[in-house]
């Protein structure tokens, strides 16, 4: 089917917990597509990995019908995680809340991959150091 | 119960750093409108160079906004803020208002599983909710097959329908009498054909599996003037390849029926038909739709 697109939503929702609450019911709601059954699919595919902040994707179709790929966790989550903080610094360019090495950098940089965009490894890396600094996280030397 | 909405307009390539902000200040989870561009009918969305995204969150308490606000200052992300305040809504519900029942052709009705519907004599009946195939009946694609279908379906016909999606063209076959095989290249599609095949009691009549015609068909040998009706609402680019495995799998006098053909690749897909010994009997159009039909010389 020639799929002619209405919209692309990414929702930033933990992993297996989707409901018609916002931001999923008025993100999907105003596409006219079924809510619980995105939720159920999400929630499905996500079970086992509570816990975590996993994007969905969602392509939504001109006749409603939606598809939806699983993104891996945003870049800053796993920074967080690595640098064992709960939150960035909301005044980044004056307060540094962490550091990290670029092994981790690297890792996340790995598990991002396919979400980034990059043309190789470094590329990568670069764009992971990017968020690292604007979120108060120094990359070690 | 009311809902603050807080909108960042934000550089497409800072949208999911400003989600994490927001939801680390908010606590609150958020969604993105992601720019798009789709190059062409048959392409996936691609982003859209210099698009700004639209991220969300929405919150119960003022001063979580303020905070909102005052962390997207702090990161400097370049967001242009709005805020406005929404009631909630049944958001389980709501979105059912934009399905109704339907009517193709003469006698197929298509009816959403939450509306009432008395069957007059002589309707075709088909439960279908929409879902995560494409497939709704709502495109004028879908329409243009359904009714094809009805023209040329009779009972105990052996039909293929490849690419099934939300399998509504192949319920639609099996509701008119036909056995039907159902092919499509994403597993999940298959699920749902074969699920929304029992939810109408044609769960033996209907054989859903994972593939397509020509290299990719699930069954051994490729068939050979096998089928009564063959459709495929697919893409131009799609059937035009699919050609010659289509036609060979018609039965002599058999009819082929191929939609998400838009109009300006119509000549591609008849001369890929023709060019596989196919004759063109019927050409549909629907906006910028066509429906062709051909059958086997």
């Amino acid at each position: 089917m020639a799929k002619k697109i209405r919209a692309v939503l990414t929702l930033q929702i933990q992993a297996g917990k989707a409901n018609p609450a916002p931001p999923v019911g008025p993100a999907l709601g105003q596409h006219g597509i079924n809510i619980m059954g995105f939720c159920k699919e999400y929630n499905e595919k996500t079970a086992n990995q509570a816990g975590m902040i996993i994007p969905a994707e969602i392509t939504v179709f001109e006749d409603r019908s939606f598809a939806f790929i699983l993104k891996t966790p945003p870049a800053s989550d796993l920074l967080k995680r690595a640098a064992g903080i709960e939150k960035g610094s909301r005044a980044q360019k004056r307060e540094k809340v962490a550091t990290i090495s670029r092994d981790e950098v690297r890792k996340i940089a790995e598990m991002k991959m396919k979400d980034l965009n990059a043309n190789d490894i470094e590329m990568a890396m670069r764009m992971v150091e990017g968020t690292a600094r604007s979120m108060g996280i120094d990359v070690a030397s | 119960m009311r809902y603050i909405e807080l909108t960042a307009a934000v550089p497409a390539t800072r949208a999911e750093f400003t989600a994490d902000l927001l939801r680390a200040a908010t606590g609150a989870d958020a969604s993105i409108d992601v720019p798009f561009t789709q190059p062409d009918l048959e392409s996936d969305a691609v982003p859209r160079p210099g698009g700004r995204a639209l991220v969300r969150v929405y919150l119960r308490v003022a001063g979580d906004a303020d905070a909102a606000r005052a962390a997207l200052l702090d990161a400097d992300v370049g967001a242009d803020v709005s805020v406005r305040d929404v009631a909630e809504e049944d958001w389980a519900e709501a979105w059912k208002e934009h399905f109704h029942i339907e009517r193709f052709g003469e006698r197929i009705v298509i009816v959403p599983s939450w509306r009432a519907y008395e069957p007059a004599p002589g309707d075709v009946v088909v439960g279908l909710d929409p879902g995560m195939a494409f497939g709704t009946g709502q495109h004028e694609t879908t329409r243009m097959c359904i009714e094809a279908l009805e023209r040329a379906v009779q009972p105990g016909m052996r039909v293929l329908d490849v690419g099934s999606g939300s399998g509504i063209l192949s319920l639609v076959a099996a509701k008119l009498g036909a056995r039907v095989t159902a092919l499509d290249t994403d597993p999940d599609c298959v699920r749902i054909t074969t699920d929304n095949a029992r939810r109408n009691g044609v769960g033996r009549a209907v054989d859903a599996r994972e593939g397509s015609a020509g290299a990719a068909w699930p069954f051994g040998e490729p068939p050979l003037g096998t089928f009564d009706v063959i459709v495929a609402n697919i893409v131009a680019r799609v059937i035009a390849g699919l050609a010659p495995s289509l036609v060979e799998a018609l039965a002599p006098g058999g009819r082929l029926i191929v939609s998400g053909v838009i109009g300006e690749r119509e000549r591609e897909v008849r001369d890929a038909l023709t060019g596989a010994d196919a004759r063109i009997d019927a050409v549909r159009r629907m906006g910028e739709w066509r429906c062709i039909e051909a059958v086997r010389s």
